[in-house]
């Protein structure tokens, strides 16, 4: 069953009197508990299309459908309680907010919601990433490969059904990085949580269900594994 | 659960309920020790998380309920504590405990966010705590010289004063003396007080050294009250060289009965205090008419104003219509009437005053604008990521405008602290009655509250309005 839709989607930046399209007319299905890679050389429109995908960003023309819902017609008060219930996102820098710890930090998402069982599933991730003894520390505490598990969490305690994940291992050393793709594995393996990852590491792409490529704002290759 | 169990010595500080260690501990440095605190009368135990600064014995104070430690019902267990303190409190000691139960929401994640930049804040905070400060000392300093002088009318409550039309103050006028005596003749009069009124600087006194002085004969007391004497006697009408001194210019010039105060050419000696709970006991010294008219120069037969006291309030305006019927050139004054002028210009000073600390409290403002400015512009790619997270325009907005809250009530309550400080100092040196009521203190400090929510607004509507990605970049 196909999670997402992208139907034509097209995106263009105007810079005085030139245009720039970063997506031109792409069109793609995600299979819902997918782990898909897109890869593709700077500028080719591959943060464009998560963000569309996210509802982060609104396309020019064209359409995606997340679970049903037409993200690019749906105005913003309906945009970010999507953004709460279906996605998660988790971006190369951490964004952690360097007041909170890091048990805190996974709850930022509920603040608005608030309650008890957050909490109980705030423990239950930090568990699952082995954080529970770093809970109680602020990121300024934490390694990198540490801060990007607390931003996973945080990602992950709405129980999204889709994980965006942009160049996640950006900041990370190659051990580090492969630790955190190995967790994002698990994810989808365990849980279910469907995953679109921005990767230039080919390896990575290799391991997943499917593989875009982008180049000009259109796909050009779309393999599955 | 293993733990050892502490005694606890609960205790109030200004913000918070801090528990002291009775028992001696010994805890690694720099270790995070979770602590468990046991209420008999409580059917669940709370757990708090206190971190210790340095290691080794020692028996630190914990703070409980803080935004970071709460306990496991964190509405109740704040609100039990508050309430009261339970004496039989004790702790139970835990390394390494597993779970923590926060009570995260907008309020306090937007007052932890004011600890970020804790320099700019602090300098936002004190920007409105100035402006405040200003406000609240000037109105409890108006509202205590208008209290000061609807005492002194009080003081002068049913008397009439009779000067010459058109006098600018009780000094210029003159009055001529055989007017007191067709005025004892009236049937509506009970006493009658010829005074001469001027102001003269004590010897050496500097600039605090200025006084009333009020030449008067021993039916002073007649109009005034028969028992104002405190301490010491009346002088003789005959004498000179004797005062009276209010008791409140006694204590300011540090003078007791019988020293010697020197003005111009003549000195007097103090033979009394007297005290009417009106403004002229801290301005005030009553001299003999001979005294007086050495000073004054005026001549034998005048004087500066004659007091009447009625023998009822209700007669007032009929002796008022005697006087200004019979003596062309003479004018009769309510104390009232003194009062409203007084009060007239009392409002126009305090809507002056009140002009200029609004200055300074918009000032503060301005500070808190740009602190939140600053504030927003740092944190845009984080705003991005709490939109990105599910957080709503409004959402992100009324986060900004509660830090901005939070600025104005910390500025608010020690604008409000400095300003009764500072309006006590006053009351010491300028010998002024001040009365802390709630009024005024209300009043700028919910100004204060007022000016943060308006100063957040604009930052708020800013940081609402950013477009998630381009929040994100940081644009």
């Amino acid at each position: 069953m196909d999670i997402i839709k992208v139907k034509d989607l097209t995106k263009e930046y105007r810079f005085g009197e030139t245009t720039v399209k970063a997506l031109n007319g792409v069109n793609m299905n995600v299979v819902q508990k997918s782990l898909m890679s897109f890869v593709g050389s700077s500028g080719s429109g591959k943060t464009t299309l998560l963000n569309m995908i996210g509802g982060l960003d609104r396309p020019s023309s064209g359409q995606v459908e997340m679970d049903g819902i037409n993200l690019s017609s749906s105005p913003e008060n309906e945009l970010h309680k999507i953004r709460r219930s279906k996605v998660g996102f988790i971006f190369q820098h951490f964004y952690l907010i360097p007041t909170l710890t890091a048990f805190e930090n996974i709850l930022v998402p509920t603040i608005p919601i608030r309650g008890q069982a957050f909490e109980e599933r705030a423990k239950n991730l930090l568990s699952y990433v082995s954080m529970e003894k770093r809970q109680n520390h602020r990121p300024s505490q934490l390694s990198g490969g540490e801060q990007q598990r607390v931003a996973i969490c945080r990602a992950l305690i709405n129980e999204p059904e889709v994980l965006l994940c942009d160049e996640i291992t950006g900041e990370l050393d190659t051990e580090t990085g492969e630790q955190i793709l190995r967790l994002l594995k698990k994810i989808n393996q365990e849980r279910g949580t469907t995953i679109l990852l921005i990767t230039h590491n080919e390896k990575i792409a290799a391991d997943s269900d499917r593989i875009i490529t982008l180049s000009d704002g259109r796909i050009v290759s779309d393999k599955t594994n | 659960m293993p733990y050892e169990t502490c005694n606890v010595n609960p205790y109030f500080t200004l913000l918070q309920i801090k528990f002291r260690l009775v028992n001696t501990i010994i805890f690694e440095s720099g270790n995070n020790l979770k602590f468990y605190l046991f209420f008999p009368q409580c059917k669940n135990s709370f757990f708090i998380n206190a971190r210790c600064g340095s290691g080794g014995v020692a028996r630190p104070s914990i703070s409980a309920f803080h935004a970071d430690d709460v306990g496991s019902n964190p509405a109740r267990s704040t609100f039990y504590y508050l309430n009261k303190i339970d004496k039989e409190a004790s702790l139970g000691l835990l390394n390494n405990d597993i779970g923590v139960i926060i009570n995260l929401n907008i309020f306090n994640f937007s007052i932890r966010n004011l600890r970020r930049r804790k320099g700019r804040t602090s300098l936002a905070i004190m920007g409105i705590a100035v402006g405040v400060m200003l406000i609240t000392s000037l109105l409890l300093i108006m509202d205590g010289l208008e209290g000061s002088i609807s005492q002194s009318v009080d003081v002068l409550s049913g008397n009439l004063i009779v000067q010459k039309e058109g006098s600018f103050d009780l000094t210029t006028s003159i009055v001529n003396v055989s007017l007191v005596e067709t005025l004892r003749n009236n049937p509506d009069i009970k006493a009658v007080s010829p005074e001469i009124h001027l102001a003269k600087r004590l010897d050496g006194g500097g600039i605090m050294g200025l006084v009333v002085l009020i030449g008067t004969t021993q039916s002073y007391g007649e109009v005034v009250s028969a028992s104002y004497i405190k301490f010491g006697t009346a002088f003789n009408e005959n004498e000179t060289g004797k005062a009276l001194i209010g008791i409140k210019l006694a204590e300011q010039l540090d003078i007791g009965l019988g020293d010697i105060l020197s003005i111009e050419s003549i000195k007097l000696e103090i033979t009394g205090i007297f005290e009417t709970n009106g403004f002229i006991d801290a301005t005030t010294l009553l001299v003999t008419m001979s005294d007086a008219r050495t000073l004054s120069g005026l001549p034998k037969d005048v004087v500066s104003i004659i007091e009447i006291r009625a023998t009822s309030p209700d007669r007032a305006s009929s002796i008022k219509e005697y006087v200004e019927s019979n003596f062309v050139g003479y004018e009769v004054i309510f104390p009232q009437e003194l009062l409203d002028e007084g009060e007239e210009i009392m409002a126009t000073i305090r809507g002056v005053i009140l002009i200029i600390s609004s200055i300074a409290i918009i000032i503060g403002g301005i500070g808190i604008v740009n602190t939140m400015l600053m504030s927003v512009l740092e944190r845009t790619p984080e705003i991005g990521v709490l939109k990105a997270t599910g957080w709503s325009n409004s959402n992100v907005g009324y986060s900004i405008v509660l830090e901005s809250i939070g600025i104005g009530i910390i500025g608010g309550l020690i604008g409000t602290i400095l300003g009764i400080s500072a309006s006590l100092v006053a009351e010491d040196l300028i010998n002024l009655p001040i009365k802390v009521t709630i009024l005024p203190l209300s009043q700028s400090f919910f100004l204060a509250i007022g000016l943060s929510i308006l100063s957040g607004i604009y930052p708020a509507i800013r940081a609402a309005r950013i477009p998630p990605i381009a929040a994100i970049k940081g644009e």
